[in-house]
């Protein structure tokens, strides 16, 4: 009041509040002074609360920035926090107040992340009020604007660090306005409470619950519990966290509280605390999870199974803790097969269930121990307490989980069930409840609808548990009773709650049992169509006019559905006859509608949401519970395919199992499968006899395998006999082969040795030939040479004669021509007179000289003449020694000739030999292996034979060309003679120049 | 302290970015214009009693403004103050023909999210501007505005202030009118109207007076 006072007094005394208020948000924006901007904080405050719109509109940004402009001053900065709480509250009596207010305020704090990082900055303040006021504003904006708010504190530097932080506050407060920020901080942002986790969260969380007393604190605890739930729900990363930081055990020792009883007033919220901790395991094994079998086995390690067991399973725990204990264990052994039978070894407190929990926990007696699945048995199916259903369905989803995957258990429990039921054994069976409809099962509707259901799940898509079902018979036929199946009297029952209008459940979880029993099942549906009184209960079930009771007439249509769908032509009630029952009297279009009714129907479509929010509603009378989950997918899976079903043709079947083989699902036309049927049979007859020729056959066959071998014996002997003589033969064909080589080796040795002879004979005659050749031709060279020295010789006799007479000659033509000069001489002093004298006398004389000398001339000629006619004669001599060499040349060539013509002859005989032994040799070859080799030896001698007259040809060559070199000599003997002759015409030529010269001379 | 109007309602300033919205709410709640006024973050807020008509004893309505951020970035948050606005007015810029083409769809958002009975006035702002800036002939826009069923048509100038006062006392004559025809349930909280529970009574026995006197 003093505070408006001071207002009034610095307000003009006319202002209304709206004026006021613009001025202290004027004030608030302009001030330099602290103490004047504090003023008018204080102010804005006291108006806060009656005009909140017109202090917000105004106020808001001053506000805000002061938190950041005089974060100095703690009072200040407090003022200001209460008037923005002040403004974020909502207040229903003033018409000012609107959640768009709030909504604005949060807007401006998230639009702008400065702000927000004010916020949080303003945590580190010690301040008590200002840690908590901080706190609540960021509460309050988070409530608003929830994913904006965590973006921005995941933004902001060390957001998440300082938030976790205040968990280490003492003051509770605090340090629980906190535990409440960081709830509704980490809802459904995975990073975030990645974040959280890692700041060591779990281990506070942890360390606060043991502060405050564990489960039996206060809401504290649950806080801490629901903030643990909020960071490992569908968080894998954080779970596995959790277990490697070893907080199971933490985890585990929640539970690990005395059972005794707790006064009323503390009971309720223990009782929340500990289911709020059995569901943050749940958590971890949500069945079909990532990390589920891990984190079973370490909660099994923990003793947390044992640990929910005993408080499911104690006098002090009510129904709703061990109901949610149940669920746990469900959920802690669902398909594990090691802890499903780990779990079917534990033992639990015995509770009578027919007492009431007061009783029950007076009789509490920890040593009275009985085993598990007994225990859960009485509490399912002989409770009868309304207020346990919640408890006796978790027991029922516990046994569940214990069949889960776990054929063997399921087969196991089964025998057990009807092994006692067969024995009449007193505690609570299944199979008994199911069977025996009496009045306490009428009083208590849910414990056969409980019985059907866990039978459902032992038998749910598993053929062996069926068959095992099936089969089971009861009644002495001996003892004059009936002998009736479990479904008989299952159905026997159906139609007695039927007919009498039983509770709705009764029937629902008779029908549910049948239903998914006899889902493809062909010999199950013959066996409840024996009854065929049954089926028309059904039909009139489904026929009856009213509407009273959707579910069960749907039910009933869709059961009728699955017994026509897998009835067959040979069922009790065949499927022509089914047919017009259910499309005639029933009436196809009547069927579709009920079975169309049933899917729609809100217990049926919604089963799943109403699942979850179902159990905690009810107050008075049963609970609205009429399906099992199993049974419902079942129904949602097949409801289309047996809405069909009617109007399948009575001819085609559905073969689905036969002795548990699976068959194709698709309609089969009856009369093929009879013909087929019939030629099976006929097969059949034919195979036996075929069989059993096949035995006669086969001692026959022994016989002869007897005499064979007897056969084979003296076989044997006849061969060792043959192998005797084929080893003599061989050793004959050896020798013979010996002596046949040794005798073409002698011959080729000889043909060798001729070969050898011939050609040295051949050789020889060359070389014969040769010498004579050169002999003869050096011979000849000699005469050559010798006639060359002869013609040379003459040759330079005549050339000195030439030059002789030459010299003569011209002697006397000088004495000639000097007489000529020494006559003119005198005929010079004789004048004319004697002239003629003398010339006469000259004339004589010349002539005489000059006959004289032709005389000599001619003389010589003639002896020239002699010598060139005696070389001729010796030349023609040589010439015909020539050609006697040659003549003598042809016949050496002719020799050879004849040499080569002698050589032919041998090698026509060597192939004539090669011949022979091929001959030898194909005769051979095929009596022995071993001849082949010599044979081959043969040949290579053959080819070495060959090589050596290759080598005789050679020489043979040889010879040839020394021949034709004797021939080239020869030849070139006649060039030289050529030559001779040449010259000798060329001194002839000479010769007649010299005479002509002569007669030239003698002329002049 | 007795509060000086009768009824409270919630309007909604909406349109694209630049039309002037801001500027229309700071001109009609403190008389100002600032030409250079920042971009709106998210939503602002002012309030504005306005008489429904010229007779002094006549009704106030206190005129509750939030003006919107027109940027696509905060349409995500401005959409969430569009709940129980009774009446909005739709901006566009004469200036900017693409601001008008939008109109269609911030009505469509707005009719999807905000009451069913809401007055909305279609308000073309800078009409100081001349006509060789004009880009939205006035005839079109109001053939417009009753093609899609928007009662009211004006053109304003939040720089002049012409027109402004105009828009919203439109807006509020035309809250007023469905107040009185009893469109509201002014008990459903859900609206944006709220009734001064002081005077409220008092308005009420004027209307049964009303009534009385027709009868």
């Amino acid at each position: 009041m003093s505070l408006l006072g001071i207002l009034q007094a610095q307000a003009p005394p006319k202002q209304d509040a709206t004026s006021t208020i613009q001025t202290l948000c004027l004030r608030l924006s302009t001030s330099t002074l602290l103490e004047d901007r504090r003023a008018a904080i204080m102010g804005l405050r006291s108006f806060a609360r009656e005009y909140k719109e017109t202090v917000a509109s105004g106020g808001l940004r001053g506000l805000i920035g002061t938190l950041s402009k005089d974060s100095e001053d703690v009072d200040t900065i407090k003022v200001v926090l209460e008037t923005l709480l002040l403004l974020f509250v909502k207040d229903e009596s003033n018409p000012e107040s609107s959640e768009d207010i709030a909504l604005w305020l949060t807007d401006e704090f998230t639009q702008k992340q400065e702000n927000i990082t004010v916020l949080i900055e303003l945590l580190q303040d010690s301040d008590f009020y200002i840690r908590l006021y901080a706190l609540q504003l960021l509460v309050a904006i988070l409530n608003n604007r929830p994913s904006r708010t965590q973006e921005c504190i995941l933004t902001a530097p060390l957001g998440i660090s300082r938030l976790v932080s205040v968990l280490d506050d003492k003051r509770d407060a605090i340090r629980n306005e906190g535990i409440l920020l960081i709830i509704n901080l980490s809802n459904g942002h995975t990073d975030i409470q990645k974040l959280i986790a890692f700041e060591n969260a779990f281990e506070r969380m942890f360390s606060i619950i043991e502060l405050e007393g564990g489960v039996e604190g206060g809401i504290i605890v649950q806080d801490c519990l629901q903030l643990l739930n909020n960071l490992l729900s569908f968080n894998v990363s954080n779970q596995s966290y959790f277990r490697e930081m070893g907080c199971v055990p933490r985890l585990a020792k929640l539970f690990q509280f005395a059972q005794e009883p707790v006064p009323s007033y503390a009971k309720e919220q223990r009782d929340a605390n500990i289911e709020y901790a059995m569901k943050v395991c749940r958590l971890f094994v949500v069945p079909g999870g990532l990390g589920a079998a891990a984190n079973q086995n370490a909660f099994f390690n923990a003793g947390i199974l044992h640990l929910m067991l005993v408080i499911a399973f104690s006098g002090f725990s009510d129904f709703p803790v061990r109901a949610e204990a149940l669920r746990t264990v469900a959920d802690l052994i669902h398909e594990n097969s090691p802890l499903q039978e780990n779990f079917a070894q534990m033992k639990v407190q015995y509770l009578d269930p027919t007492v009431l929990p007061e009783v029950q926990a007076q009789q509490n007696n920890p040593d009275d121990l009985c085993y598990v699945i007994e225990g859960l048995l009485d509490l399912a199916l002989l409770n009868s307490s309304i207020h346990a259903f919640d408890a006796r369905l978790a027991a029922c989803q516990c046994l569940e989980s214990y069949f889960a995957g776990n054929k063997p258990v399921r087969l196991h429990f089964l025998n057990h069930a009807i092994n006692l039921h067969a024995e009449g054994d007193e505690s609570a069976n299944v199979l008994t409840c199911l069977i025996n409809l009496d009045q306490d099962s009428r009083g208590d509707p849910y414990r056969v609808w409980l019985a059907s259901v866990i039978f459902l799940h032992l038998i749910y898509n598993d053929e062996e548990a069926k068959n095992l079902a099936t089969s089971f018979k009861e009644g002495d036929a001996d003892a004059g009773e009936e002998v009736v199946t479990v479904i008989q009297s299952i159905s026997a029952n159906l139609v007695a709650a039927l007919e009498h209008n039983y509770d709705p459940r009764i029937i629902i979880g008779y029908l549910m049992l049948l239903c998914t029993w006899l889902f493809e099942d062909s010999p199950a549906v013959d066996d409840f169509l024996n009854e065929a009184s049954s089926v028309q209960s059904l039909v009139s079930t489904v026929k009856q006019p009213s509407n009273s009771n959707l579910l069960i007439q749907g039910l009933c249509a869709f059961f009728l559905g699955i017994l026509y769908e897998f009835s067959r032509k040979d069922s009790p009630l065949p499927r022509a006859t089914l047919h017009p029952i259910l499309a005639s009297r029933m009436g196809r279009d009547h069927y579709v509608n009920k079975v169309t009714k049933l899917r729609e129907n809100p217990q049926v479509r919604d089963f799943e949401v109403f699942r979850q929010t179902n159990h905690r509603k009810r107050k008075m009378g049963l609970p609205e519970v009429y399906f099992d989950h199993t049974f419902i997918d079942f129904l949602k899976d097949n409801y289309s395919r047996i809405l069909r079903a009617i109007d399948k043709d009575p001819g085609l079947e559905t073969h689905n199992t036969i002795n548990g083989i699976p068959h194709a699902l698709n309609g089969i036309s009856v009369e093929l499968v009879d013909s087929l049927k019939a030629q099976l049979e006929d097969k059949d007859e034919e195979l036996q006899k075929l069989q059993t020729t096949c035995l006669t056959l086969e001692q026959k066959i022994t016989q002869e395998q007897h005499e064979s071998q007897r056969a084979k014996e003296a076989a044997a002997v006849e061969v060792q006999k043959a192998n005797a003589a084929t080893e003599t033969l061989r050793q004959q064909h050896d020798a013979e082969l010996r002596a046949t080589t040794q005798k073409t080796r002698s011959e080729v040795n000889e043909l060798e040795g001729r070969i050898q002879r011939i050609r040295w004979e051949a050789t020889e005659a060359v070389r014969k030939a040769k010498e004579h050749g050169d002999r003869e031709i050096a011979v000849l060279r000699r005469r050559v040479a010798e006639s060359e020295a002869v013609v040379e010789k003459e040759k330079m006799e005549r050339a000195g004669e030439i030059q002789r007479t030459k010299a003569e000659a011209e002697k006397a033509i000088e004495q000639v021509t000097l007489r000529l000069h020494s006559a003119e001489k005198e005929a010079l002093f004789a004048h004319e007179s004697l002239r003629k004298s003398e010339e006469h006398a000259r004339e004589s004389d010349q002539l005489l000289r000059a006959s004289e000398a032709l005389k000599a001339a001619n003389e010589r000629i003639t002896s020239l003449e002699e010598d060139s006619r005696r070389q001729k004669s010796e030349a023609t001599t040589l010439l015909e020694a020539l050609t006697t060499a040659q003549s003598r040349l042809e016949e050496s060539t002719k020799q050879q000739a004849a040499s080569e013509v002698w050589i032919g002859g041998l090698e026509t005989a060597l192939a004539a030999l090669e011949a022979s032994l091929k001959k030898e040799k194909s005769t051979h070859a095929h009596i022995l292996h071993g001849a082949q080799g010599s044979a081959a030896a043969l040949e290579v001698r053959v080819n070495e034979l060959e090589a050596r007259l290759r080598d005789a040809e050679h020489a043979r060559k040889e010879a040839d060309e020394a021949a034709k070199q004797s021939s080239a000599e020869l030849d070139d003997l006649f060039i030289i003679l050529g030559d001779l002759e040449e010259k000798r015409k060329g001194d002839k030529v000479f010769f007649f120049l010299f005479l002509a010269l002569c007669e030239i001379y003698c002329g002049g | 302290m007795p509060q000086p109007w009768d009824y409270i309602a919630k309007v909604v300033n909406i349109g694209d970015s630049g039309c002037g919205k801001s500027s229309l709410t700071i001109r009609l709640c403190e008389g100002r214009f600032n030409p250079t006024h920042d971009v709106t973050i998210g939503v602002e807020f002012g309030s504005r009693i306005i008489p429904v008509d010229t007779s002094p004893t006549a009704q106030k309505i206190k005129l509750q403004i939030w003006d919107t951020a027109g940027q696509e970035s905060f349409r995500a948050i401005t959409k969430s103050y569009f709940r129980g606005a009774t009446g909005a007015l739709l901006v566009y810029d004469i200036s900017r023909r693409a601001t008008f083409t939008h109109a269609t769809g911030w009505l469509e958002e707005l009719r999807g999210a905000a009451d069913a009975n809401i007055s909305i006035i279609l308000v073309g702002n800078k009409c100081d501007l001349g006509d060789d800036k004009r880009e939205v002939p006035a005839e079109e826009a109001r053939a417009w505005a009753e093609g899609n069923g928007i009662k009211a048509f004006v053109e304003t100038s939040a720089k002049t202030g012409e027109g402004v006062e105009e828009a919203f006392v439109d807006c509020a004559r035309e809250i007023y009118r469905n107040i009185k025809s009893g469109v509201y349930d002014l008990n459903d909280k859900s609206h944006g109207i709220k009734t001064n529970t002081a005077k409220a009574s008092l308005s009420m026995d004027e209307q049964t007076k009303v009534r009385g006197g027709c009868c």
